[in-house]
């Protein structure tokens, strides 16, 4: 641990995390119009990309882009002033930004999208900022043509390695998944290269996410009854649970089996994972959405627990934190803003919301 | 209203078989009738189940908007659309075929088609799709499914009502065309033999006073 480390980052963190909107004022926006949302959002701060928001185009797709460009910009912010591999960790979590702007210049290639349609997905970060995505859209004609353009512009070997290999196999969804497994790759490899406290809390909010993904993957594989043959491509980087006890849990024959065995294996190494199998081990007739929807609090729940188990300033713990807690803001706004447009019933909005006091 | 009766000798023969004829008729027409019966029963029972399964069908629509409200929720409109068109369609198709039914009706029959490979791989990215998105699609097919089932109901109620529409004509010719007619030619052709009975015993008593005029002329 480096206090000196902190000394940027720490009161910047600090900052945002009481930027942070209140939970009842997030609940307060259910089933609210969207001009009463923008309303209430303008005073928050998500002000500066709402400004640049026309009357005319305020729809859920408008403010999806503005809530993610505040992520972004978020992170970024703390990257600029943190240091040393700190800020290597949060480039690598950036990084998840970057491949889904891959994932949606291919898509949109593949789906011949038009490339207005296809810009309002792109959260400028990195090296793909709007312009240059625009002009990969512009000049492609083909999935080729925009897989070439990636490959001449990214430094990532490992991602310029994937789309080599897309381009031989033209398989969108395989390449996809192989390209968030070099993302997670490098999450891991920047966690590993930190040290002491902050070493083990990373590895440990971290790790937990890409567990969460990977179990996320075989409950998804067992309910599609799909065969496991393949089912080592579409798994990220193993952390706590190993890939053989993952393999051996999509022998079960059914969900409580199979996530009994991960239990066994991780539970009694975590209380985090004890306490959200438990939960899932009780909830596992429930539908796949509702052990999704608790899978992916698993993060919060973890870099919520680092807090409580170790300082709250001068290490990574605080960091990871603040960065989950402000996911789940945006994920909150993006549920509640789409179920307003949808009409979407209040419980069925308030279901997929996440506070850390529901945790 | 007057009845067209058929043309026929006025014979005793033609008299039996008009009332063979007539008596196969309503034989026929009851026949008609029980068919028709049981072609009403069929038809209420198709009714009842194409309610069931349009309500489920609406149910099942209901179940799968919901879901994809909810995947764009959790992942956002934009991701659901991109996602949405860059995955390869399913290549769906319609079997039509025909099965035998309620008196031997060749009743319609559809059999959806789904021409995919087998399941090696996942449809989506597992990693960011939401799984209501891998429900939505699988609700889907059920909904498709779940359509064809109700095509093929309506279809056999209509073919139903065809044939009911077509028993109700021909035992409305038999009741009100063919045992009236056959009634009215049994009518006419009695009447004809009653009048040649009538004749004859003229002709008989005629011959007989003769016979006795003769008989007193010769004594």
């Amino acid at each position: 641990m480096k206090p000196l480390q902190y000394n940027e980052i720490m009161p910047r963190v600090a900052i945002e995390y009481l930027k942070l909107l209140e939970p009842d004022d997030v609940v307060s926006l259910m089933g609210k119009d969207l001009e009463v949302i923008r309303c209430a959002l303008a005073d928050s701060p998500y002000q500066e990309e709402l400004s640049t928001l026309s009357k005319e185009r305020a729809d859920s797709d408008a403010f999806e882009e503005v809530i993610l460009q505040n992520y972004v910009k978020t992170c970024e912010k703390l990257v600029k002033y943190s240091s040393g591999d700190i800020r290597k960790l949060l480039l690598a979590v950036l990084k998840k930004f970057e491949v889904s702007n891959i994932h949606t210049l291919l898509r949109a290639a593949t789906a011949q999208m038009n490339v207005d349609e296809a810009m309002k997905n792109i959260v400028p970060v990195g090296k793909l900022c709007r312009d240059r995505c625009r002009a990969i859209l512009k000049g492609s004609k083909t999935v080729d043509d925009v897989t070439n353009s990636l490959i001449e512009s990214e430094n990532d070997l490992a991602i310029k390695a994937v789309l080599r290999k897309h381009k031989k196999t033209r398989d969108l969804t395989l390449t996809e998944v192989a390209l968030d497994k070099t993302v997670y790759q490098g999450i891991l490899q920047a966690a590993e290269k930190l040290k002491g406290a902050d070493k083990k809390i990373a590895k440990n909010v971290l790790g937990i996410e890409i567990d969460a993904t990977n179990l996320k993957t075989i409950l998804k594989w067992k309910s599609l009854k799909i065969s496991r043959e393949r089912m080592r491509d579409y798994l990220m980087p193993t952390t706590l649970i190993d890939e053989g006890t993952l393999e051996k849990a999509t022998t079960a024959p059914d969900a409580r089996s199979m996530i009994k065995i991960l239990f066994s294996k991780a539970a009694t190494k975590n209380q985090v994972y004890e306490r959200i199998f438990t939960q899932i081990i009780k909830e596992h007739n429930a539908p796949l959405s509702r052990l999704e929807a608790i899978l992916d609090r698993a993060s919060l729940t973890m870099s919520l627990q680092m807090i409580k188990e170790h300082s709250r300033y001068y290490n990574i713990g605080f960091v990871l934190a603040f960065l989950n807690l402000k996911w789940a803001e945006v994920k909150n706004l993006r549920c509640i803003i789409n179920g307003s447009e949808r009409k979407a019933s209040d419980s069925q909005v308030r279901q997929l919301l996440t506070f850390p006091s529901d945790l | 209203m007057s009845v067209e009766k058929i043309e026929v000798h006025p014979t005793r023969r033609e008299l039996i078989a008009l009332k063979r004829r007539k008596a196969l008729a309503e034989g026929i027409a009851d026949i008609l009738q029980k068919d028709l019966e049981a072609l009403i029963i069929a038809l209420i029972e198709h009714r009842q189940k194409a309610q069931t399964f349009r309500a489920q069908f609406y149910e099942i629509l209901k179940n799968s908007y919901s879901l994809f409200t909810e995947a764009e929720m959790v992942s956002g409109s934009l991701k659901v659309k991109e996602i949405s068109l860059s995955t390869l369609p399913i290549d769906y198709g319609v079997e039509v075929g025909a099965t035998t039914g309620i008196l031997g009706i060749q009743f319609p029959s559809f059999q959806l088609l789904k021409r995919e490979s087998a399941t090696l791989k996942p449809r989506f990215n597992p990693i960011d799709t939401p799984i209501q998105l891998e429900e939505v699609a699988a609700k889907t097919e059920e909904a498709l499914n779940s359509m064809i089932k109700l095509a093929e109901l309506m279809a056999i109620i209509r073919k139903l009502l065809e044939v009911i529409s077509l028993k109700r004509r021909q035992i409305n010719r038999i009741r009100f065309k063919i045992i009236p007619q056959l009634d009215a030619t049994i009518r006419y052709v009695e009447l004809i033999l009653e009048e040649i009975e009538r004749q004859d015993a003229i002709r008989v008593r005629v011959l007989q006073r003769k016979r006795k005029e003769r008989a007193v002329k010769a004594l």
